[in-house]
């Protein structure tokens, strides 16, 4: 017999059909879909990774001595550089896996991901959606540290010279005032020899503000904070560059 | 229906449409390709010619299942290639499992047509014989011996090499390169005596 033959009887004795054409055009929309969806992900990962980037008081590293490494290494958004890389990856295991992915190499995909979510994700970023989204992601997601949250850990560092939180109470001639920080504590603060700096608003030093403060703790009592320079809580980013105003 | 004649009418996609609608025409593509992969089958394994032949059989089983799948952008050649190649691939490593050895059987044909394709200036002198080139195969790694045997024995180019591989056309390049070298390494580990003559 011949073994064409052979193959046709052996095809029709165990009664074997070609799989039908969707199955494998689903296939295929199932992996661009994966590559397609995880390239979004990576998008809004990108323009969130910028957000804390920029999210950063990066003009505190000026006040950091001797090494701001700690404080560098505390600002690298390795949440947002994770999951970009991780839905990157998972990207590339979607395209890799469409009928012509494997034409293209880890490189060339990867190349042309990180190309989308970079020029997209500074769109997103630039468009401010990356802030709504990140506030969205801190309230669902329990284990994600929000940028708000790190700027206040941040800036709570009364022994390294940065503190935050709420005025309380002011006395102008006295020159201090009672700050209520993030941990609910009361502190002193003496601000007769401060910088202070707004953003072209009215003084912002009054009851309910929330400030930041750069300056030291006084040798004597852990309660009270000698001002050098005081900022409205929201930084440059939201309301352009700071101004100083008269310490009156 | 497969009648010689009638099978050579038509293209090999046009077969494979053809086969869809009726299951005789898949015995044209087959006896098309049979001579090939067989020797294909058996040059990429030591599978012995009933077994070569039962592979040869499974991976048509295959690729009459997904027949579907065949992309018309892609050449009907390079789509069987790759089932057969597949097939060959993890029937052999069933039979490896078992302790056999690897065994390549090459022609003389063949050995002729090595030492340019490997880019060495001179040929190889008589001294050097298919069994050397047998032995050479047989120690390198495996996904050297699989690329050097679709470039230099099968002829494929470096596209078709790449459908058949799944790997992107740069990496098959690279691959090849990375063959020859081999090549030449474990020959001369093995002292096999590749010196060239006029």
């Amino acid at each position: 017999m011949k073994n064409a033959q052979k193959l046709l009887e052996k095809i029709s004795q165990k009664n074997i059909t070609p799989i039908p054409k969707w199955h494998f055009v689903l296939k295929n929309i199932f992996f661009w879909g994966i590559g397609i969806l995880f390239i979004l992900f990576g998008i809004v990962a990108f323009s969130l990774l910028l957000d804390q980037i920029f999210e950063t008081d990066t003009e505190m590293l000026s006040h950091i001595s001797p090494s701001p490494v700690s404080f560098i290494l505390e600002i690298i958004p390795f949440f947002w550089i994770f999951f970009a890389a991780l839905f990157l990856g998972v990207a590339y295991f979607g395209m890799s896996h469409t009928k012509k992915g494997y034409k293209y190499s880890l490189l060339q995909i990867w190349g042309i991901s990180i190309g989308i979510s970079f020029l997209l994700g500074s769109g997103v970023y630039a468009s401010g959606y990356a802030e709504h989204i990140e506030e969205k992601v801190a309230h669902y997601v329990h284990f994600y540290h929000s940028n708000e949250d790190r700027r206040k850990d941040l800036w709570s560092h009364p022994r390294k010279g940065f503190i935050s939180g709420e005025i309380i109470a002011i006395f102008p001639q006295k020159k201090t005032l009672l700050l209520k920080n993030w941990k609910e504590e009361e502190i002193g603060i003496i601000y007769q020899e401060a910088d202070i700096k707004t953003h072209q608003q009215n003084n912002f030093l009054k009851k309910d503000e929330k400030i930041k403060i750069i300056g030291s703790l006084s040798p004597n009592n852990t309660k009270l904070f000698i001002a050098t320079e005081i900022r409205p809580w929201e930084g440059q980013r939201k309301h352009g560059k700071f101004y100083h105003i008269e310490n009156q | 229906m497969n009648d010689t004649t009638l099978c050579e009418k038509f293209s090999d996609s046009e077969l494979a449409k053809k086969s869809l609608e009726n299951i005789e025409f898949f015995a044209c593509l087959f006896e098309r390709y049979e001579k090939k992969l067989f020797a294909y089958i058996l040059r990429s394994s030591s599978f012995s010619y009933d077994e070569a032949e039962e592979v040869l059989q499974e991976s048509f089983v295959k690729a009459w299942k997904n027949l579907n799948s065949f992309d018309e952008d892609l050449k009907f050649s390079s789509w069987i290639y790759r089932i057969v190649h597949n097939t060959t691939i993890s029937e052999w490593r069933k039979t490896q499992s078992k302790g056999r050895e690897n065994m390549h059987q090459v022609s003389e044909e063949i050995f002729q047509k090595i030492p340019d394709e490997l880019d060495i200036e001179k040929s190889f002198s008589q001294k050097c014989d298919s069994q050397h080139i047998q032995e050479i195969i047989q120690k390198m790694p495996e996904k050297y011996q699989k690329i050097l045997i679709l470039r230099f024995f099968e002829d494929l180019s470096y596209t078709e090499i790449s459908d058949i591989l799944q790997k992107p056309t740069g990496t098959v390049s690279t691959l090849v390169n990375r063959a020859k070298k081999s090549f030449l390494k474990t020959a001369q580990a093995q002292n096999i005596d590749l010196s060239f003559s006029e």
